[in-house]
């Protein structure tokens, strides 16, 4: 179950088992969702503040051993929205500065900065809960919190449908792509595997509807339900899972 | 593109929530009555195949490479309502489990990168699609919806920026930047749509119901 890219990530069990794996995904979920709610609403330029955030985070994403790899990865993908930021400095409004015998507005530089420090935190916050969270785990968690049935059976089994779709269209890619030439070759393959693909993908739905209608059932939530027993929330759960949003509000407050 | 945690302000945050929580709701109704005992398995499974269909990286030849998006190849292939509710799931899964796309602004990519496009490219189908055309035809409206629906999602994002982030730069520039990485990416999804519809239509017509398609010599392979 390798795709490379988005895809490889996609899997569950290559992890190591740590503090927080056993904790219950709706609290895990809920601190994630404060943490960075106070880290969103940190105004611009409050670079100690951020700086906090960062460190919890980071401490987070230790106890949680996110592979390190996995978090370069991610930052990766997001270079592009470096851009935008150095856009905010470079094009704002207000006093100037020179760094770098660059011109840069103080203002649009705060934002920028502040902008890439919350994107950062970010990534580190949700890697930290993606390395200790299997996806049943998050689906139950999202159930938990009241999101509809249909709408989390619909993301666990997809994220569970993409392993399988996602070492078929590297396969038919690379067989595309061996027997292409030209300019447009890497195009070809790539639109002629993600069309075959989509076929594929429509008799995988045949395929599960009628394994679902074998169990006497015309939904596949069960599914879902029936991993291994995912623990519920204690007082002592949702204290934990709460301690880095708290003290990153404290820090927002004594910094 | 995603927007990060902290980009856009909370107020704009919750209302673009509210509004792609209410538009998916809309939508997986309309699934429901549509797809019957399908509602789950073939959204899932197209959203799985969505979140595959990100992942070759193309190049552009400029040392960039660029990625399917495939809301408008969803709708083109699904329609919208069955569109949204896939886009949903994927951008949920985006957020939680590959950090791509920030955790408080779901309602914001969802509206970016769902909602609009999905709409768009309905309207472009809706105006484009005639009866009886040849499969080129069919690809070029293919194609054409695909590459507005990557402009949608370009315009909403922009939008999202301008209205929920700050007065430092002038809205102009966010959009010029946003825009303009955008072009780019907007032709290559048109491009690459248009190229696996051809691939659809030529092996399983049949799996193309409303896309117009002509009835033609070429008989669908296997069945």
């Amino acid at each position: 179950m390798t795709g490379g890219g988005h895809g490889a990530a996609i899997r569950s069990g290559e992890r190591v088992i740590g503090p927080l794996d056993g904790l219950a995904p709706e609290a895990k979920l809920v601190g994630l969702v404060g943490f960075l709610l106070v880290s969103a609403v940190t105004p611009p330029g409050r670079f100690a503040i951020l700086a906090a955030h960062a460190a919890i985070a980071a401490a987070v994403a230790v106890v949680a051993a996110v592979p390190p790899r996995t978090l370069a990865r991610r930052f990766l993908i997001d270079i592009p929205l470096l851009f935008l930021a150095l856009t905010y400095a470079a094009a704002g409004r207000g006093p100037r500065t020179s760094i770098l015998g660059l011109s840069l507005s103080v203002a649009g530089l705060n934002v920028g900065a502040s902008m890439v420090a919350k994107a950062t935190i970010g990534i580190i916050a949700v890697s930290a809960l993606a390395a200790t969270t299997s996806i049943s785990e998050t689906v139950a968690g999202l159930r938990r919190l009241g999101l509809p049935g249909w709408f989390t059976d619909l993301i666990g089994l997809s994220a569970r449908q993409a392993g399988v779709l996602g070492a078929d269209v590297e396969g038919l890619r690379l067989a595309a792509s061996v027997r292409g030439r030209g300019r447009w070759s890497e195009w070809t393959a790539v639109a002629r595997a993600l069309g075959v693909s989509f076929i594929r993908a429509t008799e995988r739905v045949d395929r599960l509807q009628l394994a679902a209608q074998a169990r006497g059932g015309t939904t596949l939530g069960a599914i879902v339900e029936a991993g291994p027993t995912i623990p519920a929330a204690t007082t002592g759960t949702w204290t934990l899972a709460n301690l880095p949003a708290a003290t990153a509000l404290a820090a927002r407050l004594l910094l | 593109m995603h927007i990060p945690d902290g980009w856009v302000d909370l107020p704009t945050s919750v209302a673009a929530a509210a509004a792609a929580a209410t538009s998916v709701g809309v939508a997986g109704r309309r699934v429901a009555a549509r797809l019957a005992e399908r509602a789950t398995t073939l959204p899932a499974v197209l959203a799985a195949y969505l979140l595959v269909a990100q992942v070759p990286a193309l190049p552009l030849g400029v040392g960039t490479s660029a990625h399917l998006v495939g809301t408008g190849l969803a709708t083109v292939l699904v329609g919208p309502s069955v569109a949204i509710v896939c886009v949903a799931a994927v951008v949920v899964v985006q957020a939680l489990v590959l950090a791509d796309g920030g955790v408080t602004a779901l309602g914001l990519n969802l509206l970016a990168n769902g909602v609009a496009p999905a709409l768009v490219a309905a309207a472009v189908l809706a105006l484009g699609r005639r009866r009886s055309m040849t499969t080129r035809s069919v690809q070029v409206v293919a194609g054409v919806a695909a590459t507005l629906a990557t402009v949608a999602a370009a315009a909403t994002t922009t939008a999202e920026l301008v209205i929920g982030g700050t007065d430092v730069i002038p809205p102009g520039t966010v959009a010029g930047v946003v825009g303009g990485a955008h072009v780019v990416v907007a032709l290559g999804e048109g491009v690459l749509t248009a190229a696996i519809v051809g691939v659809i239509a030529r092996l399983r017509p049949d799996l193309l119901p409303g896309a117009g398609l002509a009835r033609t010599s070429t008989a669908p392979v296997g069945r």
